[in-house]
């Protein structure tokens, strides 16, 4: 008898397509691509500052796919951010806290925020919508503290300690900052590869109500995976903050659309159920060259808002077209049989 | 019995708002200048206006059971247009404020450009609808990569900048009330009717006759109620979300339009804060999130309510920055408010059946007897 589905030869075929690879060639090409219009791309200086940028957008991405993979959205990710930041300088220069204690504090209360989100939704019903719906009320609510700590005025002059995480390079090279973000990375690979909680939440974000029939406690992994989205959240946040060596109440506030971004060109599903830890890293430094290639060519800067959206379309739009093509697949190995 | 009676007055969607808008409505006449009341409220009703039709834009879309988050990106979109159509072009050279104020413009009839607005906003709204319901891909991505395509090419483009140089009957339709509201020094103020809210008035009626008098609003509320029953009761339910989302862009040009003629200007930030707004106000007025309910007057009223909070903020002397804070936690309450409004609803629909059925029961005992 034939077996229902000849699953080896369809792990080679989606080796082959693999996302990872393709967004590989992807950034290959656009860098060559670029290169061409504009001599100092591909230069030691531009990657130092490409790893920094998408350093933040990874972290960023990587918080929103925890959240997604889930079967969820967490739309408050960059006001956790920028309120995190915020703490941070607050705490530094209005307390007078050392400022690793301060990034201690801050993370933690961040994670507070997310502990806040999954409650709030786990009590309203827990399904994609109201995890959206919920955020967007809260994004305004954290926002609104933010401004209310700083009454949008900056923090300067923050300790030396502070701005070296976003200053200096390994060996000249390698950013702080990336480092972060691959041990990040590594973390987040490990949590959704080998950790019981990874797979609950791919579970819950495959089918909630047969997650739920198989034991699995749903609203607690719901509530704990905003909290690790908010702490990845904040920790970018303060990232972002050591790059700039001022804290500014706006940060943020433009997060929403990369963080959807960076794990959809990478390969996760919207709905939840599949992650890429790999590819969504990839995604985060394709799309800090965009950003970057904007500024090389010296086109009018408006048209990045415009790029992404295209760029999240073609993400979303080439994922369906391979998930039409493998259930067109699946029907057709059906039919032989 | 007086229990029961309160629990079913607080169970009418308008009724539990009304009372928060009235409440809030004689706190505001209290607290304020009793010269520039009438003033104050005029200009009070213009905002209303805007955020009501803000909220039935998002509501279109509710009623099918999806989201636009667009309506900011739409409404900006159509202002823009309608600017450039009706700005009139200034003849000298003014190189130094080219970046503030825009010198083009085609300067046609104001009613023409307005026109012209109202189909963009149609349009995207339409295009909107046709991404979701043909590709199938997630409602909430598209909506959200329309935003940023919308509003960067309208950046992209207009490089933004501003048209402030509009026609004056375009910019009467802020400035004229029925009566006319004055503010003389040293007297009272009267209230008016501002021409936009008196409009807002006429397409609340158009979408109410749209959702209870025509076969496309309920096929349109059916399909928001079961999208798979609406499927099999023949009704081709991917033609009615596209119909939905086109009404909802057609109202976000509405307010865009709107917007524009109450500040004498089209910027592209306009409609920048709309989306909690959007939400906030039918979601209070009594629209189900879940879709196939719509309530019309509500949302004028949730609107009511969402200019209110913000103008008492104001009157209150608190913190702008703090405004946020609070507009949040009333969405958030908003969505409580709907969470046991959806309880009620099926409790409520389950009461009918059982009803029902024990009449059955009671009718065949009677037979058999």
């Amino acid at each position: 008898m034939k077996p229902l589905l000849k699953s080896n030869s369809l792990n080679k075929k989606k080796f082959k397509f693999s996302n990872s690879l393709g967004i590989l060639v992807v950034i290959i090409l656009f860098a060559l691509l670029i290169q061409t219009r504009s001599a100092e791309f591909i230069s030691r200086d531009n990657f130092i500052t490409l790893m920094r940028n998408s350093s933040i957008i990874i972290i960023v991405g990587f918080g929103q796919m925890v959240v997604m993979a889930g079967s969820g959205l967490n739309v408050a990710i960059g006001s956790i951010g920028g309120l995190a930041a915020v703490l941070v300088g607050a705490f530094v220069q209005r307390v007078g806290l050392h400022w690793g204690l301060a990034v201690v504090i801050a993370i933690l209360l961040g994670a507070c925020c997310g502990a806040l989100n999954g409650i709030l939704i786990t009590r309203l019903g827990s399904t994609g919508e109201i995890s959206w719906l919920v955020t967007l009320a809260t994004m305004s609510i954290f926002a609104g503290i933010t401004l209310t700590i700083t009454k949008a005025n900056p923090f300067y002059n923050l300790p030396e300690g502070f701005t070296w995480i976003g200053s200096y390079n390994v060996g000249g090279v390698i950013p702080v900052m990336f480092i972060i973000a691959v041990v990040f990375a590594v973390l987040i690979w490990f949590i959704f590869k080998h950790s019981s909680f990874g797979h609950q939440v791919l579970a819950v974000g495959a089918n909630q109500r047969a997650a739920t029939l198989s034991g699995i406690h749903v609203t607690s992994v719901i509530i704990l995976k905003h909290i690790i989205s908010a702490t990845l959240a904040a920790s970018a946040g303060i990232l972002f903050s050591t790059r700039l060596g001022s804290i500014h109440s706006d940060i943020g506030l433009d997060w929403m659309l990369f963080s959807f971004a960076a794990p959809l060109i990478g390969g996760a599903r919207m709905e939840g159920g599949r992650v890429n830890v790999f590819g969504a890293f990839l995604g985060g430094i394709l799309l800090a060259m965009v950003s970057n290639a904007v500024v090389h060519l010296k086109v009018n800067v408006y048209i990045v808002e415009f790029l992404q959206g295209v760029i999240i379309l073609l993400a979303v739009g080439l994922d369906r077209i391979r998930a039409i093509r493998e259930e067109h697949r699946d029907r057709m190995e059906r039919a032989k049989i | 019995m007086i229990k029961k009676s309160l629990s079913k007055f607080f169970k009418n969607d308008i009724a539990t708002i009304s009372v928060i808008f009235a409440v809030m409505l004689i706190i505001f006449v209290l607290t304020s200048d009793p010269l520039r009341l009438g003033f104050s409220l005029t200009s009070i009703s213009k905002d209303v206006a805007i955020y009501a039709i803000v909220g039935m834009a998002q509501m279109a879309t509710l009623a099918v059971g999806q989201f636009n988050l667009a309506v900011g990106a739409i409404g900006g979109a159509s202002a823009m247009v309608c600017g450039y159509l009706i700005n009139i072009p200034t003849a000298g050279n003014m190189e130094v404020e080219k970046y503030v104020q825009a010198e083009i413009g085609l300067a046609i009839p104001w009613v023409l450009g307005v026109l012209v607005g109202l189909i963009v906003g149609a349009l995207l709204g339409a295009m909107q609808g046709w991404l979701i319901t043909k590709t199938k891909i997630n409602p909430f991505i598209i909506s959200l990569a329309l935003i940023s395509v919308i509003h960067g090419l309208n950046m992209g483009i207009t490089e933004n900048i501003y048209f402030r140089r509009l026609p004056e009957g375009f910019t009467d339709l802020n400035k004229v009330s029925i009566p006319q509201a004055k503010a003389e020094i040293g007297q009272a103020s009267t209230f008016g009717f501002p021409l936009v809210f008196l409009i807002t008035i006429v397409i609340m009626v158009v979408v109410w006759l749209l959702y209870y008098r025509t076969a496309a609003g309920r096929k349109m509320l059916a399909t928001g109620v079961s999208k798979r029953t609406a499927d099999f009761a023949g009704i081709d339910s991917g033609r009615y979300v596209i119909l939905a989302h086109t009404v909802s862009g057609l109202l976000c040009a509405f307010a865009g339009i709107f917007t524009a003629s109450k500040l004498s200007a089209a910027q592209t930030s306009t409609g920048d804060n709309w989306l909690l707004y959007s939400f906030a106000a039918p979601i209070l007025g009594g629209t189900l999130l879940s879709g196939g309910k719509v309530s019309i007057f509500g949302t004028m009223i949730g609107a009511g309510i969402m200019t209110l909070i913000t103008t008492l903020l104001a009157v209150l002397k608190l913190d702008a920055f703090t405004h946020q804070i609070f507009i949040g936690g009333i969405l958030l309450a908003a969505f409580m408010l709907n969470r046991a409004r959806e309880t009620w609803s099926r409790q409520h629909d389950t009461a009918i059946v059982e009803s029902k059925e024990h009449a059955v029961l009671v009718e065949a005992e009677g037979d058999r007897s």
